[in-house]
């Protein structure tokens, strides 16, 4: 919570930015399982991973609800830590980075509630 | 110029804002490539956030699908998501460089710069692995544009 408190300004900051570095890892990895699929070269092509009888099978597949539960924390974590970083660089009174906190994290929890809620009825 | 922007930021040392983005990008090209990844960061989070709201139209059903699939079903989308592919490219393989040479992997790390500002990163190798991951991230983007000049064809 002392992120969220302090703005990271305090003491966690180098956390945060270690944090960002381990997840863009993962995404380097887990974003290639889910652009291949819109290749035609290597994959179904972008017309035909877009139809709904692909999009069924991929919802059966617990590899890809795998892949996009991965990539739903992931992606999610490391973009709204970006957009906290890039703020943080206009808004440097302490109130407003805890506001600006606050804020990104309840749409950060929203939109990780509505991508969770997606691939769990995918895979029911 | 220092010393008037100093005395403007004086309660935020080091803190430029977004006007430090752009204010010293005469220096060199990882400036540019720093305010790209800023704008392509800032651009990518929107549309994932647009792009998980979009994409749990699944969970209702083949019909909800259709109706929002068929929204997004033309041209102006296609642009976009080329576009979003390519700063999507960017992003990455920049990502990976900063990743690479922040943790001194295969390159000495990054030093404080001090007087008389030698930029570092032309040297090592640096500055070529630079060049290298731009080079990956247009023949990586050959793929993407060859899939939409499919579709467009």
């Amino acid at each position: 919570m002392s992120i969220l408190s302090y703005g990271g300004e305090i003491m966690k900051e180098s956390y945060i930015r270690l944090i960002q570095y381990l997840l863009a890892a993962v995404i380097v990895v887990a974003i290639a399982f889910h652009l291949q699929l819109f290749s035609s070269l290597i994959g179904p092509g972008y017309i035909k991973a877009q139809t709904w009888e692909e999009v069924a099978s991929r919802m059966d597949n617990p590899f890809y609800d795998g892949v996009y539960a991965v990539l739903l924390f992931t992606v999610l974590t490391h973009a709204f830590i970006g957009v906290r970083n890039v703020l943080f660089e206009f808004i440097t009174s302490r109130v407003g980075r805890v506001v600006t906190s606050w804020t990104l994290f309840i749409i950060y929890v929203i939109i990780l509630l509505l991508g969770i809620a997606e691939i769990v009825a995918s895979a029911s | 110029m220092f010393a008037k922007r100093e005395r403007k930021y004086k309660s935020t040392p080091n803190r430029l804002g977004v006007k430090g983005w752009y204010g010293s990008l005469k220096y060199n090209m990882e400036k540019y490539l720093y305010l790209l990844h800023r704008i392509t960061g800032v651009g990518l989070a929107a549309f994932v956030i647009l792009h998980v709201i979009l994409m749990s139209s699944r969970m209702f059903g083949e019909e909800a699908y259709h109706q929002i699939h068929g929204l997004l079903m033309n041209p102006y989308t296609d642009i976009g998501m080329v576009i979003v592919t390519a700063a999507l490219l960017f992003h990455g393989f920049n990502g990976i460089r900063l990743l690479l040479h922040e943790y001194g992997i295969l390159f000495v790390r990054p030093k404080r710069p001090v007087y008389p500002y030698r930029v570092s990163v032309k040297s090592s190798g640096v500055r070529l692995f630079t060049i290298l991951m731009i080079i990956l991230a247009v023949l990586f983007f050959i793929p993407v544009l060859y899939e939409y000049i499919i579709i467009w064809w």
